[in-house]
């Protein structure tokens, strides 16, 4: 390489401004990157750091107004024809996105879109882009005598498509590589495969990285140099070590703070009688029939499952995607027939040939993860959070529906004027708190929260577990805390089960378990969260 | 992949002996006696039971819905009621003109359809893009018989380029043959092409609103290409569904159009059929047709797997 | 939000259906009066736009063959909802099951016979007529609207709502009535005139081969058959009910885009 004169950024964003139909997303962004060198832009939905990558490659929405200047290895994007652009796309700057689901082409195998990658930047054979290919393609885990280059997307799961992308990005072993919230839609410990694999390639090939994340503690010991952006403004930037060290920005300190938060919550004092008590639970799935005259397979997502929850208990599960936890809590619920055992709720078995007690029924609710598919659109927020009136033996008066739906408005801190509202004029944060309300409105004493706060953004996740907290100690409800994110568990739970393939691999007090995990996939699943370094972990916490 | 054939196949047999007993249940309600009807007010008794007996009308309908379906499974239609001759020849010669004329339709509205949906697309909100969905708005509210009426005025009466109507048989010659079955084709074309031009942009804008099309720019492809390496089969799965269901709106259209263009195909022989109550014929007709339609649903399924590979793996 | 899109086809619209409505009351001439000595007049201040081969006063006929097009086909579209929308609600219900697989087979065996060859079975048998017409196009309408409820009603089913409404002690009825039927009506509406305006265009065709309406009654379709034989010498008669019919359907097909863009949950943001 010719251009690696030292200080001589290989990219440089210069007062970058962007309008799309004339809304402001991104305001006057300056930043700097140098070869070789990791940089992190952390920041919540909205924040634009998305779109700051989109500019980078100049491939914006129809609608966009750039202005600023983008200068990259000596050249001025911002005013570089599109055919120039198409040349260094994909050749001196690779991409890697979000969504690996939907990120490739499904009617193309994987080997044919990673050679077409090859083809468009060097005048090779087929016959040698292929091979090319599937050096690639080996290079980033996917070896090709398990995952022929004839494989369509398909037929792999997430993780090996988030690869196939990344081999996309490197083929041509690009100067800098950008990779826009890679992990966020994996497992934890795919994600950490990914982020090493990252990594690995980044340092083998020395290429620069644009890292862009909402998570600091997944770019806090990777980065050498921050930004952390808000409203499409850069608040804070630098060295990682410095950024950590100053951040002079409140909105930064809230963002680490609320990485790091603890909710105040009491521990319960466990009753001899269980709440909840489930005992060899089954539950199966009817497969697609493998062969033409055979009888359809049956795949078990909860294998004789056993645990019970006390009055007042707060109770984690936690496990990837794929390891029947859903299943579990449909089950409980009552609203998935089960193959065997039984679940008993304050003494009523809840799976029995008769329709379901309004008593029992009343005894449980829910929390969704989804704020935006929680909610029927074509309701009002006082008839969305009585629905679970019906329940009630005896349907409440009018009069008596609307001080109940008041009184549960304004436990979940919100006002009495948001029972009019329709649910799409609320933000995320507002409408899990809605969710809540409707979940508490007829007292009950199980919530199942099933990944109640993984969709939102950090600083609203500590409010909303902050409000589960005070709830919990106001009423004495019990919770079943079902999520893939372990940190969060680790701070609302009292105990925690581990779920993988259908049975629970390792349960205890909630700190044990952390602190001394005994199975190995639970050790596996510890070792996959990306934790803030404890150095960087004391100094923030040295600023509360 | 063979149990997805295997299973089309069997729901391709289903359909064909549900319908068939649909036709045969409906038809055969029919109060009155072809008989007699045949025969005319004045026949003897005797006479009129021995045709009965001709036609296979003394048997039981069990009988009779079983000796049918077994000869179409021959390919043996019956006997015209009216003109005593095997229903398999006349509907022959007829399919002869019909098959020709909606395939030719087919082909003309693919043909205006997928570059005009392509560029209306690929240049949204632009002009091209606006005359487009103008002209296609107008195709789809022009009924085809009404627009045929009008290339009439316009190409066989004014201009005089084309005869107003009839058939020379395939015997003058393909082309004297394909020219007489041009303006009808173009009639029947039109308000298809309308059609399956939308269902193509908006199908085309959609996939180019997929991450995947951005994956592709990011690589380095221009708008052009990726519009047509990555976007354009992704694209054909729901128009493979509309282009399926068309054809059985172009075999109904013809029957429509033959009427304006005095075209002897099916339509005009499933018009005399009624009008001479000639059931047996309408009978065969309908279920020829219900075939048509039916065969070429079963192949757009295994068009299907032809372009999208989920479909092929048998996982 | 952009009137200007539901601006024109609302303005056909209502002049097609004012034109039928007011038909009921008063036409300028009566559709039943045959005056030989009078036909193949040429627009006048009598008579608006000619007269035909009979005689008749042709504004006169294209009202009330507007009221015609416009019954069947309405009776036609609500054919299709009143059958077709339960049906595909019960089989989105009960995905998976017996009943939502012949529910949709039988829909599949409706789809192969175009509404034309279910008009000529049934006129086979009872002979022609406008009922006809409104049965073999409301048949025709049945599976149209199943699939489409089913369609989106499955998506529907996936959301957390129904979780929810389900944990409440809901059961299918009542989850499809109150929680799946409100989200799919806008669907529904914008489908009912597409189907709207293929009905008229269907009870055209038929009645143009004779296997709709019946005269004495005027229809479009009627109308253009009749002036099929006159297209040398009088093409005007052709003229004035075909455009009758490109106008209304017209109308109708920017009525449902326009309500479409209107309606659409995801463009509504942008108001």
């Amino acid at each position: 390489m010719i251009d690696k004169v030292l200080a001589k950024p290989l990219l440089k964003l210069t007062d970058v401004s962007l309008q799309i139909h004339g809304t402001p997303i991104l305001k006057r962004i300056n930043l700097e990157l140098l070869a070789g060198k990791v940089l992190g832009i952390i920041g919540e939905s909205g924040s634009g750091k998305s779109m700051t990558a989109f500019s980078i490659l100049q491939l914006l929405p129809e609608g966009s107004d750039l202005s600023g200047v983008i200068e990259f290895d000596g050249h001025t994007l911002t005013d570089m024809q599109e055919t120039r652009l198409c040349e260094l796309r994909g050749n001196a700057i690779g991409m890697v996105f979000q969504e690996p689901m939907t990120a490739l082409n499904p009617v193309q195998s994987i080997g044919q879109q990673v050679a077409e990658s090859i083809r468009l930047h060097q005048a090779v054979s087929k016959k040698m882009a292929w091979q090319q290919a599937a050096v690639v393609l080996e290079r980033v885990g996917l070896p090709n005598d398990e995952f022929p280059l004839s494989r369509f997307p398909h037929e792999l799961s997430g993780g090996q498509r988030q690869r196939v992308v990344i081999a996309i990005a490197v083929a041509l072993k690009p100067q800098l590589l950008i990779a826009d919230e890679p992990t966020t839609a994996l497992d934890v410990t795919t994600q950490s495969e990914i982020l090493h694999l990252l990594k690995k390639l980044v340092q083998e090939e020395n290429m620069a990285l644009i890292f862009i994340t909402h998570d600091l503690a997944v770019v806090a010991d990777v980065a050498d140099d921050i930004a952390i952006m808000r409203d499409g403004e850069v608040l804070e930037s630098g060295s990682t070590e410095r950024v950590f060290r100053e951040l002079s920005h409140p909105y930064s300190q809230a963002l680490l703070g609320a990485s790091l938060h603890v909710p105040e919550r009491i521990s319960a004092s466990i009753a001899p009688a269980p709440l909840l008590d489930v005992k060899d639970l089954v539950c199966e799935y009817p497969m697609p029939r493998q062969r033409l005259f055979g009888l359809k397979p049956v795949f078990r997502a909860v294998n004789k499952i056993s645990f019970t929850i006390a009055p007042g208990e707060s109770v984690g599960l936690v496990g990837e995607s794929g390891c029947g936890k859903s299943t579990l809590s449909r089950a409980l619920l009552g609203i998935l027939p089960v193959q065997g055992g039984r679940v008993m709720l304050a003494g009523h078995s809840i799976h029995t040939s008769q329709a379901l007690t309004h008593e029992v029924r009343r005894k449980m609710q829910v929390v969704f993860q989804d704020p935006y598919s929680s909610f029927n659109p074509r309701h009002k927020v006082a008839r969305l959070i009585a629905e679970p009136l019906f329940v009630l033996q005896q349907t409440p008066t009018r009069a008596q529906q609307k001080t109940m739906v008041l009184e549960s408005l304004q436990r979940v801190g919100l006002e009495a004027q948001d029972a009019d509202k329709y649910i799409h004029e609320f933000s995320g944060g507002q409408r899990q708190r809605i969710a809540i309300a409707r979940a508490i409105i007829n007292k009950p004493e199980l919530i199942v929260l099933d990944e109640a706060v993984s969709a939102l953004d950090v600083s609203v996740r500590a409010q909303i577990l902050d409000l589960l907290a005070a709830l919990a100690n106001d009423h004495g409800l019990s919770y079943l805390f079902i999520s893939h994110d372990l940190s969060v568990v680790r701070n609302i739970t009292d105990r925690v089960l581990v779920m993988q393939h259908g049975e629970i691999v390792e349960r205890g007090d909630t700190k044990t378990v952390f602190d001394s995990p005994q199975n190995s996939y639970t050790r596996a699943l510890l070792a996959a969260v990306p934790r803030l370094s404890d150095s960087i972990a004391a100094q923030a916490a040295g600023f509360k | 992949m063979i149990h997805y054939l295997f299973k089309r196949c069997l729901i391709l047999l289903a359909t064909l002996i549900v319908a068939s007993l649909v036709v045969f249940v409906t038809i055969e309600v029919v109060p009155g006696d072809p008989a007699s009807f045949m025969l005319g007010l004045n026949a003897q008794p005797d006479t009129v039971n021995a045709l009965r007996a001709e036609l296979g009308l003394d048997q039981s309908r069990l009988q009779r819905y079983l000796s049918w379906a077994g000869g179409l499974l021959k390919g043996d239609f019956g006997i015209s009621y009216t003109y005593r001759t095997p229903v398999v020849d006349m509907v022959r010669d007829r399919l002869g003109v019909s098959l020709p004329l909606a395939m030719y339709a087919l082909l003309l509205s693919v043909l205006i359809a997928f570059p005009a949906g392509v560029l209306a697309a690929s240049r949204r909100g632009g002009v091209g893009d606006t005359a487009i969905m103008g002209v296609t708005q107008l195709g789809l509210a022009i009924p085809n018989f009404w627009f045929a009426m009008l290339l009439v005025l316009l190409f066989a009466i004014k201009l005089t380029w084309f005869s107003a109507g009839g058939f020379p048989g395939w015997d003058s010659g393909f082309f004297v043959a394909m020219k007489s079955l041009t303006l009808p084709a173009i009639a029947l074309a039109l308000p298809q092409a309308s059609i399956l031009t939308r269902v193509m942009r908006s199908s085309l804008l959609d996939v180019l609103n997929e991450d995947f099309m951005r994956t592709a720019r990011a690589k380095g492809l221009s708008k052009r290409a990726a519009l047509w390496k990555h976007a354009l089969r992704n694209a054909m799965i729901p128009v493979l569904t509309i282009l399926g269901l068309q054809f059985s709106f172009l075999l109904a259209g013809a029957i429509i159009i033959e009427n304006v263009f005095f075209l002897p195909g099916l339509g005009r022989l499933i018009f005399q059929s009624i009008a001479s109550r000639d059931l047996i014929v309408v009978e065969s007709v309908v279920m020829l047709l219900v075939f048509a339609v039916v065969l070429v649903t079963f192949m757009v399924d295994l068009a299907y797997a032809w372009v999208d590979p989920r479909l092929r793996g048998a996982r | 939000m952009k009137l200007r899109n539901i601006l024109p086809g609302t303005l056909l619209v209502f002049l097609f259906f004012s034109a039928a409505l007011i038909s009921y009351l008063w036409t300028p001439f009566d559709v039943a009066l045959i005056d030989i000595k009078a036909r193949f007049k040429s627009p006048d201040t009598i008579n608006w736009l000619g007269t035909d081969h009979f005689g008749r006063d042709m504004l006169s006929m294209l009202m009330v063959g507007a009221r015609t097009s416009i019954a069947v086909a309405i009776v036609a579209v609500g054919i299709g909802m009143l059958f077709g929308v339960p049906l595909g609600l019960t089989a989105a219900a009960k995905r998976g099951s017996w009943l939502d697989e012949l529910i949709m087979r039988a829909n599949d065996l409706v789809f192969a016979f175009p509404a034309l060859l279910i008009a000529i079975m049934i006129t086979a048998v009872y002979g022609p007529g406008a009922v006809n017409a409104i049965i073999a196009i409301g048949i025709f309408n049945i599976p149209v609207f199943a699939r489409l409820s089913r369609g989106a009603a499955l998506s529907i089913w996936k959301r957390d709502f129904i979780q929810a409404a389900k944990v409440s002690g809901k059961g299918a009825v009542r989850i499809s009535s109150e929680h799946i039927l409100p989200n799919i009506t806008n669907l529904l509406i914008v489908q009912g005139t597409i189907q709207f305006s293929l009905g008229i265009l269907a009870e055209a065709g038929l009645s143009f081969v004779g296997l709709g309406t019946q005269p004495p009654i005027p229809s479009w379709g009627r109308m253009l058959a009749d002036s099929q034989t006159l297209i040398y010498t009088e093409p005007q008669l052709a003229l004035y009910p075909g455009l009758a019919i490109v106008l209304t359907v017209l109308g109708l097909n920017l009525l449902g885009d326009g309500l479409r863009d209107w309606l659409d949950p995801r463009l509504r943001h942008d108001r």
